[in-house]
C-alpha cells in the first residue's frame, strides 16, 4: 500500500513539473511569437500564414491545460453557499457528492471529445506544414481526462477524511 | 419532472460543484434527450478558441498579475498622495483612484484588496478616519475600475455579445468617471466630517515630480493600452501581447521588483485563472445554444412584450434583476450564463448593446459588494479579518452611491454613448 502510494505521488509530482513547464514554454511562445507577428505585420507588411492559427491553437492549449491545473489546485469557479450552512459532517458528503458528479460529467466530457477528434481524423484537415489537425485537438480529450482523475482523487480523498471522521 | 431535474441542478450548483460542471452537465442532459450529439460542448470552446479575444484575456490577464506582484501599487499610492492627499477627504480620494487605476489593469479578481487594503486601511485610520468608513470604502473599492480599460469583464462582455471592444472600452470611461466623482464628493464631506482634511501631506510640487518620476512607467501603461487600440495600430491581441511585454519590461527589467524566478508562479496563476473561465464560457455557450434551440429568450420576450410595455419599466426590472445575479454568480459566469439571454429582449426594447454592456457590468460590479456571496465581501472579510455582517453595514452608504450611479448610467443613455460618436 505505501509502495504505491508513494509511486502515486512520485508520478504526480513529477507530472506537476511537467505540465507547468510545458504551459510556460506555450506561454512564452505566445507572447514571443505574438511579438514577430507585430512585427513583420507593421513593419514589413506582411506575415506568417499560418501565424495566426499557430497562435490560437497555442491559447487553447494553454487555456484547457489550465483547466486540468484548475481542477487539481481546487480553483474552478464554484459557489459554495450550501456548504457555509452545513454542518462539518454533512459538508464531507456534499463534498463526495460534488466530485462524483465532476468526476462523471468529466468522464463524459473526455469521451465525446475522443470522438470529436475521430471525427475530425476521418476529415483529414492539416493545420499547418504537415502537422494533421487532429494531432492538436488531442489536448481536449486529454485534458478532461486529466480533470477526470484529479477530481477522482479528491473524491477518494474526501471519502477517507469521512471515513476517519467517523472512525474517531 | 423537468422541475426536479431543474431543483437538483440548482443544488448542485450552490453546494460547491464546480460551476463548469454544472453547466455541461445540463447541457449533456438536454442534449441527450434532444439526442443531439455530445461534442457540441467541445465544438462551442473549439469556437471560442478562434476569437483573437482569447489571446487578449489570457494576456491582459498575465500583465495584472505580474503588476500585482511588483511594487506598483505602493508606487501608484505615493503619486495620487502627492496629487490628492492635501485636498479634504484627499487620502480617501487616493484610495478610489488608485483602487479603480489597479482593478482596471489587474481585473476584479480580488488582488485589488489584497494588494491596496492592507496598504491604505492603516493609512486611513492614522489619518483620523472612522474604522467603519475606512472599511467600507477599501470594501468596495475592490471592484472598481470595472468600467475602465481594459478590464478583463470588459472583454468578455464584447466576446459573449460579440461587439467591438474598442467601442465598448469608450463606453464605459464617462459612466466610470461619474461614478468616481461621485464617490470622491463623499470622501470630502467624510474627510471634513472627520477632522481629516488634508492631514496627511501638504502639496508640494517636488514631491510630486519625484512620484510621477518613480512611477511613470506604470502611469503609461493606460496610454500604451487604449494608444495601442485606437491609433488602429494594433489589433485587440496585438495591443495585449504588447501590453504583457511591457509591463514585463517595466517590472522585470526596469524596476527589477519582480524577479525571473518569479514568473513562472505568475503565469501558473493566470493560466489557472484563465482555464478555469474559458472551460465555463465554453459549457454556458453550449447551453445557450440549446436555449436557443428550444426558442427560450423568444418565450421570455414574448412574455416581457405582454407584461412590460416601456423600455423604462423594462430597465427598472433589468437592474434588479441584474443586482440579484451579482451578488449570487461569479461576475465571469454571471455575464456568460446571462448575456445571451437578455440580448435579444433588449434589443426588442430598442436597447444599445454597449450602454446594455455598461449597464451590466456597474450592476455586477455593484453585487461584489452585496452578501451573501459578494466576492467583495468574502475577500476584504478574510484580509481584514472582520465578519461578513460588519463589512456589509460599512458598505452601505458607498453602495447607495453607487445605486444612484446605476440609476444615472441606466436612464442616461447617452453618458455611455457621448465618446462613440
Amino acid at each position: 500500500m505505501n509502495i504505491l502510494q508513494d509511486s502515486i505521488n512520485r508520478l504526480h509530482r513529477w507530472f506537476g513539473y511537467f505540465e507547468t513547464w510545458i504551459i510556460i514554454i506555450l506561454m512564452t511562445f505566445v507572447i514571443g511569437f505574438g511579438l514577430v507577428q507585430i512585427i513583420l505585420r507593421n513593419v514589413f507588411s506582411t506575415g506568417l500564414v499560418w501565424g495566426d492559427m499557430f497562435l490560437k491553437q497555442a491559447v487553447l492549449w494553454i487555456c484547457l491545460l489550465g483547466a486540468a491545473r484548475a481542477a487539481a489546485e481546487d480553483k474552478h469557479i464554484h459557489i459554495d453557499l450550501l456548504p457555509r450552512l452545513l454542518p462539518e459532517k454533512l459538508c464531507m458528503i456534499v463534498k463526495i457528492i460534488t466530485n462524483a458528479m465532476s468526476v462523471i460529467v468529466c468522464a463524459i466530457l473526455a469521451y465525446s471529445s475522443w470522438e470529436f477528434v475521430k471525427n475530425d481524423r476521418l476529415a483529414g484537415d492539416m493545420a499547418f506544414a504537415s502537422i494533421p489537425l487532429w494531432w492538436l485537438e488531442l489536448v481536449f480529450p486529454f485534458c478532461f481526462a486529466l480533470m477526470t482523475i484529479r477530481f477522482t482523487g479528491s473524491m477518494i480523498s474526501a471519502l477517507t477524511q469521512c471515513r476517519e471522521g467517523i472512525g474517531k | 419532472m423537468t422541475l426536479l431535474i431543474t431543483i437538483c441542478f440548482l443544488v448542485l450548483m450552490i453546494s460547491g460543484s464546480p460551476l463548469f460542471v454544472v453547466i455541461s452537465a445540463a447541457t449533456i442532459y438536454c442534449f441527450y434527450l434532444l439526442g443531439v450529439d455530445l461534442s457540441v460542448v467541445v465544438i462551442e470552446m473549439y469556437r471560442l478558441a478562434a476569437s483573437p479575444m482569447l489571446i487578449a484575456l489570457l494576456l491582459f490577464a498575465f500583465a495584472g498579475f505580474v503588476l500585482a506582484e511588483s511594487k506598483a501599487s505602493n508606487r501608484l499610492v505615493r503619486l495620487s498622495t502627492a496629487l490628492m492627499g492635501w485636498a479634504p477627504g484627499g487620502l480617501a480620494i487616493v484610495s478610489l483612484i488608485t483602487c479603480a487605476f489597479f482593478t482596471a489593469l489587474t481585473g476584479a479578481s480580488g488582488v485589488t484588496i489584497v494588494a491596496l487594503g492592507g496598504l491604505m486601511l492603516p493609512a486611513l485610520i492614522s489619518d483620523r478616519y472612522p474604522e467603519k468608513f475606512s472599511l467600507g470604502l477599501l470594501t468596495t473599492c475592490g471592484s472598481l475600475g470595472l468600467l475602465f480599460p481594459p478590464s478583463l469583464p470588459l472583454i468578455i462582455y464584447a466576446m459573449v455579445a460579440d461587439i467591438n471592444i474598442a467601442q465598448l472600452f469608450l463606453a464605459g470611461v464617462l459612466p466610470g468617471i461619474i461614478m468616481l466623482i461621485l464617490l470622491s464628493l463623499y470622501c470630502m464631506y467624510q474627510g471634513i466630517r472627520s477632522g481629516s482634511a488634508g492631514a496627511h501631506a501638504s502639496f508640494s510640487f517636488r514631491e510630486i515630480m519625484a512620484a510621477f518620476r518613480e512611477s511613470v512607467w506604470e502611469v503609461l501603461l493606460p496610454v500604451v493600452v487604449l494608444g495601442g487600440i485606437f491609433s488602429g495600430y494594433l489589433a485587440l491581441s496585438e495591443a495585449a501581447t504588447i501590453t504583457a511585454l511591457y509591463v514585463l519590461l517595466v517590472e522585470v527589467v526596469i524596476q527589477r521588483e519582480v524577479k525571473l524566478k518569479d514568473l513562472p508562479s505568475a503565469i501558473m496563476k493566470t493560466v489557472v485563472m484563465v482555464g478555469a473561465i474559458v472551460v465555463i464560457l465554453g459549457a454556458a455557450l453550449a447551453f445557450n445554444s440549446f436555449l436557443i434551440d428550444q426558442e427560450v429568450p423568444n418565450k421570455i420576450l414574448d412574455f416581457m412584450r405582454y407584461h412590460v410595455e416601456s423600455k423604462f419599466t423594462f430597465l427598472i426590472i433589468l437592474n434588479i434583476f441584474l443586482l440579484g445575479v451579482g451578488c449570487v454568480l461569479n461576475i465571469f459566469s454571471a455575464l456568460v450564463i446571462v448575456v445571451p439571454l437578455i440580448i435579444p429582449i433588449a434589443k426588442s426594447y430598442d436597447i444599445n448593446l454597449l450602454h446594455l454592456g455598461i449597464i451590466f457590468l456597474t450592476n455586477l460590479q455593484i453585487g461584489y459588494s452585496l452578501p451573501p456571496i459578494g466576492m467583495d465581501l468574502l475577500i476584504a472579510s478574510l484580509r481584514f479579518d472582520k465578519s461578513i455582517i460588519y463589512l456589509y453595514i460599512a458598505s452601505l452608504p458607498f453602495i447607495a452611491i453607487l445605486l444612484l450611479t446605476l440609476v444615472l448610467i441606466t436612464f442616461f443613455p447617452s453618458l455611455s454613448l457621448l465618446l462613440i460618436k
